[in-house]
């Protein structure tokens, strides 16, 4: 069965993509005291709780395609979103942000506090979906079977330069420095695709991919996606 | 001892708290057990009786008998408590659910207005709000609530208040999307946490005949 990406309509929780061709940018939507508001990590401490009309035009994110994790029972969704505001009160300014693919499952405490503020810990915007899935158990991606693609290395350094840009991060990049060969790369549009399309099985390698071309392509035909843009931030 | 009940909102009960009650067997029209009519600092508090299960949940096991006893000699509606000094700072601790219920919204107990301290107290009371969120208010205040505490447990590394409301969790919210909800909110450390795999076996076996039984639990039986 071929499971059908759903466009979020304002309940529930979902899952939102932005982006340029070169750098796509993901988070969670939800409704919450009849707002809804997206919670998407932007990059190093800076967890953002945004609406979506301060998410288009606060951070230069643009617009956006949400899909509703359509598989989700009404109270799982509850769930979901009450564990979101929790990461939100206790992490606005506490989650790193960092390339290793190592800890996605561990990175939140036993407390919902990130569990290591050591150098070169963190999570990208999309691991960071991954995490938050996984500590309710909801894994949404079988990462044994992973592989790194070509373009994947050349990515892992742009952020790290990205991070030694500024003067108090060049430590936190150079401990990062081991993941630029090691680390998987789940990216945005294969998380958000693999959220969303969110089943009983979480998927392998493969099935990802496929689930990331989806997005892509609906991206692309809903104008969304964005020409080249050099800022990376996922 | 933990009791049973069914915590919906109680309205318009009846409430009198009686602080210089006459404890004399006879007036009260069945006997005391001598060791609970001999103790100091006894209390006694008369209300209905779906408030005074609640009330016993505090009671260790001895006193419950006694509850049991009470509740059989004095009315079928009306039940009264006592106890020694550990059990009376309990049954002041619910004077306020008491009062609270008198009136309307949800009625939970803070911290502040506890009396006593330990976890299984906590845990009752924390079982006990969350169920008044839910009724009074909606799933998702009780959902917030919930992890609150248990983050919050977390972070003092209270394990035993955890274990406690797993456990009580397992009597008071069989079968109820609240217990899968817990169980989630705590998945992460189930391997820590004792009363985790008991309260999941408990709630698989209730939701065996649900619809949406398996998607459920998703994710929490491997």
């Amino acid at each position: 069965m071929i499971l059908q990406l759903k466009d979020y309509a304002g309940s529930g929780v979902g899952v939102v993509i932005s982006g340029s061709t070169e750098q796509r940018h993901a988070g969670f939507i939800f409704q919450q005291n009849d707002k809804v508001e997206i919670l998407h990590l932007a990059w190093h401490f800076m967890l953002m709780l945004d609406t979506p009309e301060s998410y288009r035009s606060n951070h230069n994110l643009g617009e956006f395609c949400a899909y509703v994790c359509d598989d989700l029972l009404e109270s799982q969704a509850e769930e979901v979103i009450s564990f979101l505001s929790m990461i939100w009160r206790r992490n606005r300014n506490a989650i790193p942000y960092g390339i290793g693919s190592d800890g996605i499952d561990t990175f939140f405490d036993l407390d919902g506090s990130v569990a290591s503020q050591a150098p070169g810990e963190g999570l990208t915007c999309a691991t960071f979906v991954m995490s938050v899935f996984s500590k309710l158990g909801f894994p949404v991606i079988d990462s044994s079977d992973w592989q790194d693609r070509p373009e994947d290395a050349k990515w892992r350094e742009g952020i790290l330069n990205a991070l030694r840009r500024h003067p108090h991060y060049q430590d936190h990049a150079d401990a990062q420095e081991r993941h630029i060969r090691q680390a998987h790369r789940f990216r945005p549009e294969e998380v958000v695709g693999c959220a969303a399309l969110l089943d009983d099985v979480p998927q392998g390698f493969l099935q990802a991919l496929e689930s990331g071309q989806r997005v892509l392509h609906d991206m692309t035909l809903k104008g969304v996606m964005r020409g080249v843009d050099a800022t990376p931030s996922a | 001892m933990i009791s049973t009940v069914a915590c919906a909102p109680v309205r318009k009960i009846s409430y009198r708290q009686s602080d210089d009650v006459d404890t004399s067997p006879v007036s009260m029209g069945f006997a005391i057990p001598a060791y609970a009519r001999l103790s100091k600092g006894t209390r006694f508090l008369n209300i209905e009786s779906s408030v005074a299960v609640l009330l016993s949940y505090e009671s260790d096991s001895r006193l419950d008998d006694v509850v049991t006893t009470v509740t059989r000699a004095w009315n079928p509606k009306g039940v009264w408590l006592y106890g020694e000094a550990v059990v009376a700072k309990t049954v002041s601790k619910y004077d306020a659910v008491v009062k609270g219920l008198l009136g309307r919204g949800p009625v939970v107990v803070t911290d502040s207005e506890s009396t006593t301290a330990s976890p299984r107290i906590d845990a009752v009371r924390h079982v006990h709000n969350l169920k008044q969120y839910e009724a009074s208010i909606s799933r998702s205040k009780a959902l917030d609530y919930m992890f609150e505490v248990v983050e919050e447990a977390f972070a003092q590394s209270d394990v035993e208040m955890l274990n406690c409301l797993l456990y009580t969790a397992a009597r008071e919210l069989k079968g109820t999307t609240l217990s899968v909800s817990l169980l989630r909110a705590t998945f992460r450390a189930r391997s820590e946490l004792s009363m985790w795999k008991p309260l999941r076996d408990v709630t698989q076996n209730a939701l065996s005949g649900h619809v949406d039984g398996k998607k459920l639990l998703r994710g929490l039986l491997g």
